[in-house]
């Protein structure tokens, strides 16, 4: 175990210092000036502004500056938009409500989810179960853009139960970024518990617990259902990087003043120091779920010992 | 039952006497493989109905943008923001080119003093959005159908190799493989298009470069488990070279499940098409896809819902059928799902 997560935080790093090192010779590739106007200035106040921001330094030496900070989490600092402030500082200060919606909508999407699963295993090829089928291929289909602009439309449009957008009444601005990025989790969760739940119920030891005289709902909670949750964890990872990716457009959709609307404003403006940053971000972000996911799999269930990682 | 036994005639019945050679007779026609997937996707219900709404959708992506009168891109302006209206439909109150204006119902086609009709209603430059819809749905599929058809290709050169072949050659190139799924398929493709000039073809690249390991995973692992299979020993046996025992041997049996990861790879790629549109990084203007359609339409959700709808709903409508069709194929071809 202990060799395989060595192993994993070595591949771990190397993926990120190659993705650090992707983004930061991309940015400067990249047609254009990160500096606002740069026509505009004399060949002197150019010289100032680069050596402001050390940019008048030759390019291996802007790269391991770039790695050392990156090291210590310094991201760099946004020259166009923010005008010369940390874009860590940028970024941090966005976390809160891209966390928000996030977690509001991976709970109440994997609670939902399993529950629809639990009862469509349980009433197997009854009309619950085919209408739980149907709203999981609708769920895992339709992108959350499409259902965040119905949302809105609709419940905050023209019923007003809901604020149509900005991020102004509390919690009440949260619920409809929050059910618009709940339908991925919801699908995956539902189609995976029913699947789980029936191999489980047909196993040697719900016969046995039948046989034992235990009662249905007994052995649906306390042996079928425990068991089918475990390897749900297995799509934790996946869940994560359909919020992360449907966070990016909610958040547009909905002005929310998180990370993912800002990145998008980025890409629209060209603020390379925060397009870089924030990708980074992501990366590590989803990185560190999907290591964590795997480690928590082979730690609950001790017949996976993760042996998968190589063959 | 018993007493009746003296009643029956006589030579009605004659006896068969055990034949040992008719014993190994098979009595029915041998099923290949994929008459037998055939069979039991035709079971399936939600696959063939998606199957053929899919059909429908490709059809109407081709003809679409002919039949309809009007060219995707020509703009008439005093035509601009009319809702849907087709005839005979207009009499059941809907598609009646009724819509809102200051707050009032009211038939826009009778005010703007418009003869023809536009199915799916016009967008603000006063377009056709029936053709817009279609040629979009058209764009919108060759951009999956392209990335779907690159990642198999790519996926299973790279891992039949790395399967088939193993030891060192294995080793080196699942390491990249792992680096590769590693980066996030997100930051990899909003950066791979910011580099190149926005188009279909730097979508397609943008989808395809880490888009393949996937399907070189699979494939490797088929390829693994069937090379040690005495039927390829048999093969290699016999004399036959490396090529023959990939194409002849390992091929046929690993197709079921390049099918149905391609078959997953599409919606994928049809999504992150959208998905690129919406945040600003897809097509450019006047072109339009699925996504750039979606992405205008927003911007006039409050008065003009029905530029958002139609490409929203045609775009959901590929994402279920396709969903549907990769089950059902899964259920068809995986074998360990043979009953």
């Amino acid at each position: 175990m202990a060799r395989y997560i060595g192993k994993r935080i070595i591949y771990m790093v190397i993926t990120l210092a190659l993705i650090a090192t992707f983004t930061f010779f991309l940015m400067k590739i990249l047609p254009g000036s990160p500096i606002a106007s740069a026509d505009k200035l004399s060949p002197e106040q150019r010289a100032v502004v680069e050596a402001r921001y050390g940019l008048d330094r030759p390019l291996p030496v802007q790269y391991f500056e770039y790695m050392f900070g990156l090291v210590q989490g310094d991201l760099g600092i946004s020259i166009n938009q923010f005008k010369g402030a940390e874009v860590t500082d940028v970024i941090l200060s966005r976390m809160g409500p891209s966390a928000q919606i996030g977690f509001q909508g991976m709970l109440l999407g994997t609670a939902i989810g399993i529950l629809l699963g639990m009862i469509a295993a349980l009433r197997q090829n009854t009309w619950v179960d085919y209408s739980s089928t149907i709203v999981a291929i609708i769920g895992i289909s339709i992108p959350s853009f499409v259902f965040a602009s119905m949302l809105q439309y609709s419940l905050g449009l023209k019923l007003g139960w809901f604020p149509v957008a900005l991020w102004k009444d509390g919690f009440m601005s949260s619920v409809l970024p929050s059910i618009a990025l709940a339908m991925f989790p919801l699908a995956t969760a539902a189609r995976f518990i029913r699947t789980e739940m029936i191999e489980v119920l047909g196993s040697d030891y719900i016969t046995l617990a039948k046989a034992k005289g235990a009662s249905g709902s007994e052995i649906a909670f306390k042996h079928a259902f425990r068991n089918a949750l475990i390897p749900l964890i297995t799509v934790l990872g996946p869940m994560a990087v359909a919020i992360l990716t449907g966070s990016l457009v909610v958040e547009q959709i909905f002005a929310i003043p998180g990370i993912g609307e800002q990145f998008v404003k980025s890409i629209m403006v060209s603020d390379f120091s925060i397009i870089m940053g924030t990708t980074i971000f992501f990366s590590v972000f989803l990185i560190l779920v999907i290591l964590i996911v795997d480690i928590m799999y082979g730690i609950i269930d001790p017949r996976i010992r993760l042996s998968g990682g190589k063959s | 039952m018993t007493q009746n036994y003296e009643n029956l005639p006589q030579g009605s019945f004659d006896r068969i006497p055990r034949d040992t050679e008719q014993a190994e007779r098979i009595s029915k026609p041998s099923v290949s493989f994929w008459q037998d997937a055939w069979r039991r996707l035709k079971k399936n219900k939600g696959a063939i109905f998606s199957l053929i709404l899919f059909g429908l959708i490709v059809i109407m992506a081709l003809l679409g943008p002919v039949i309809s009168p009007y060219e995707p891109n020509d703009q008439t302006i005093t035509h601009a923001n009319l809702p849907p209206k087709i005839p005979v439909i207009e009499n059941l109150g809907i598609f009646n080119g009724v819509g809102t204006l200051g707050g009032k119902e009211i038939d826009l086609y009778e005010m703007k003093n418009v003869e023809q009709n536009y199915w799916f209603g016009t967008d603000g430059l006063g377009r056709d959005m029936f053709s817009r819809v279609w040629k979009g749905t058209q764009v919108s599929l060759f951009i999956a159908f392209a990335a779907a058809a690159i990642d198999m290709l790519i996926g299973v050169i790279y891992g039949g190799i790395s399967g088939y072949f193993g030891g060192r050659v294995d080793d080196v190139m699942q390491r990249i493989v792992e680096i590769l799924t590693g980066i996030p398929n997100l930051v990899v493709v909003i950066l791979f298009i910011m580099i190149m000039d926005p188009g279909i073809l730097a979508i397609i690249i943008a989808l395809t470069i880490t888009g393949w390991t996937g399907m070189s995973r699979v494939v490797r692992g088929q390829v693994l488990k069937y090379k040690s299979q005495e039927f390829v020993l048999a093969a290699r046996t016999l004399g036959a070279s490396d090529g023959r025992i990939i194409w002849k041997h390992l091929m046929p049996n690993v197709l079921g499940v390049i099918i149905i990861n391609t078959m997953f790879t599409i919606p994928g790629a049809i999504f992150f098409e959208a998905f690129l549109s919406f945040i600003g990084l897809g097509l450019q203007a006047p072109d339009a896809s699925l996504g750039t359609l979606i992405n205008d339409g927003y911007k006039l959700i409050q008065y003009q819902p029905h530029i958002l709808a139609i490409p929203a709903f045609v775009l959901s409508l590929i994402m279920i059928a396709f969903n549907l069709i990769g089950d059902g194929l899964r259920d068809a071809l995986d074998p360990k799902m043979k009953d």
